[in-house]
């Protein structure tokens, strides 16, 4: 099989200063539980890169473009932001690269009209390609009416919204990311592409449905290794949903999660399309 | 030598409609089912006229109205699950291009079909310099503050127009409640530079109203579509007092010489008539004068 060049459609800002955002409470909270490092240890999640180190870490593990999200994470316990990043810097961090590292801008549902006007400079002028959008800390359902302009102003730009579904790993309410919830403002605006982040795991059908019944709604496998892929899903992205379904990292490994991608027991033409050719075509990259 | 007149104030109505046959014919045969005979009577019957802008003008000279907003309308029906009066932008940007002194347009919105609604309001403003967007909400059975609705918020806050959205109940054969001034709160918190007026009084909520024009130097009150002599109590009161910069004139298609007629019976001071009457609007809408 040919060696194809992934794209990868989850990542997030990775230089020095960026990285510091792992330091949040909440992220200290997931290493303690989730990777078992001992209390009062604190866990590198992230080591800071520039942009020319982090396109030869691509070139070392076969990829092409990676997204990079200017995500805004909200601490569901001390309701303030514990990320912030800004379009401004990430596009300061990626403009020497531009075939190569992809922005992604942003929302806070709490500043609509701020987040509007950031994202509409950031696409006009900065060239980004999507939104991501991270709901949970927030606690706001993916049909909250708050999230509303958000998707009015992503069609207006002709530009697709990606946003986290499936449970929280950090400590934040999981129920505002259920898939089911986009079935609705998929109905609402028929002519934006919205894009199912994260497996949507433990509600991997209800990811699976979404993306199958509308035309407007894709799906991507980030966040988890592959080969804790779910069944189901695998099952569908290797047959009716070869079209649907795009790949990401979430910031985990490049080698490693496209080693174990490609290790699946799918067709070839599936690990071609999800790999790179559904999120050039979704994305209009070239 | 020669005295001082004092000229008399030219009204701004800012709830009006073009009654184009168009929309004339929309009305007759909406009539068939949920527009309630109360509205013809509370116009003094003989059933809706379909004017010229040229016969308007003529009226508004004699009655001693300077400008008349003509709000686009779309309402939807409630049982036929249907649009029943459509957008009418296109027809007023005409009458504004002959009459730009005398005429105002408000733009509409269909919260079922959000992409077109957003396109054809961006194209009002920047094009026909249009100031604004009358919401009809009832018949769509969807309550101001639904997600369907935060859309236009958010475009109309881009934009710098105002929303102007009827409040109260409704008299045509839809239900009320989705249009309790009290939701013009939780709006104005989350756009908290969009302008809004809350049309129609609010009646039978009018205090609702009151309070949250009262809280929010952006959200006005408009004091339309109810005949003067038949405001609360309340109401009188709040607009010679405390709400004396937040009251803007309308009509909602009443004949002009009876709603000012009314207002004169009122016997609000000179000051106070004039900024309900002109003023107020005036700076809310940017209009030249």
């Amino acid at each position: 099989m040919e060696d194809i060049k992934a794209v990868d459609v989850m990542n997030y800002p990775f230089t020095a200063k960026a990285v510091k955002a792992w330091n949040a409470r909440e992220f200290q909270i997931m290493a303690r539980t989730i990777f078992k490092v001992p209390a009062g240890k604190s866990h590198t999640f992230a080591t800071g890169r520039t942009a020319r180190e982090l396109v030869a870490d691509m070139d070392a593990a076969g990829y092409d473009k990676v997204f990079i999200c200017a995500t805004r994470m909200y601490s569901y316990r001390d309701k303030k932001l514990i990320w912030d990043h800004q379009e401004r810097d990430v596009y300061n961090a990626i403009k020497e690269c531009p075939d190569r590292i992809i922005g992604i801008a942003g929302y806070n549902p709490f500043k609509i009209e701020e987040s509007l006007h950031k994202i509409e400079l950031a696409v006009k002028r900065y060239g980004f390609k999507g939104v991501y959008f991270h709901s949970l800390g927030f606690n706001l359902p993916l049909n909250d009416k708050k999230l509303y302009p958000l998707y009015a102003k992503c069609q207006e730009l002709g530009i697709p919204v990606a946003m986290q579904t499936g449970h929280s790993l950090e400590v934040m309410p999981s129920d505002p990311g259920r898939p089911i919830y986009v079935d609705e403002p998929a109905l609402d605006f028929p002519n934006l592409n919205f894009v199912l982040s994260h497996t949507g795991w433990p509600w991997c059908e209800e990811f699976v449905a979404m993306a199958w019944k509308h035309p407007n709604v894709y799906a991507d496998i980030s966040a988890h290794m592959p080969k804790y892929l779910d069944q189901s899903l695998m099952r569908n992205m290797d047959s009716r949903m070869q079209d649907k379904v795009l790949f990401g990292t979430n910031g985990m490994d490049f080698k490693l999660v496209k080693e174990q991608f490609l290790a699946l027991p799918i067709k070839d033409e599936t690990k071609r399309k999800v790999l790179r050719d559904n999120a050039v075509k979704l994305y209009k990259l070239s | 030598m020669v005295t001082q007149v004092k000229a008399p104030v030219k009204a701004i109505d800012y709830m009006n409609y073009f009654l184009t046959p168009t929309v004339k014919g929309n009305w007759e045969n909406a009539k068939k089912s949920e527009i309630t005979c109360r509205i013809e009577q509370s116009l003094a019957g003989g059933g809706l006229p379909s004017q010229t802008p040229e016969e308007m003008i003529a009226l508004m000279d004699q009655s001693g109205v300077d400008k008349v907003f003509l709000c686009s309308c779309i309402m939807f029906s409630y049982w036929q699950k249907k649009v029943i009066m459509e957008d009418s932008t296109e027809d007023i940007a005409k009458v504004l291009k002959k009459y730009p002194r005398r005429f105002v347009g408000m733009t509409s919105y269909n919260p079922y079909r959000i992409k077109e609604s957003l396109e054809t309001i961006e194209k009002a403003v920047k094009q026909y310099g249009f100031k604004g967007v009358y919401v009809h909400i009832f018949g769509f059975d969807m309550p101001l503050t639904d997600a369907r609705m935060y859309p236009l918020y958010a475009k109309c806050q881009e934009l710098g127009i105002v929303v102007s959205m009827q409040v109260g109940y409704v008299l045509e054969a839809m239900p009320s409640e989705h249009a309790r001034p009290i939701l013009l709160d939780r709006i104005a918190l989350d756009f908290p530079e969009l302008k809004i007026v809350g049309s129609h009084t609010g009646y039978p909520w009018e205090e609702e109203l009151i309070a949250i024009c009262y809280k929010y130097d952006r959200v006005f009150f408009g004091a339309d579509a109810h005949r003067p002599k038949y405001w609360s109590e309340s109401v009188k009161r709040n607009i010679s007092s405390r709400l004396q910069d937040k009251c803007i004139f309308g009509t909602n298609g009443i004949p002009w010489n009876i709603m000012l007629q009314d207002v004169e019976g009122l016997g609000l001071k000179d000051e106070v008539k004039k900024k309900l009457l002109h003023d107020n609007a005036v700076r809310l809408f940017k209009l030249e004068s």
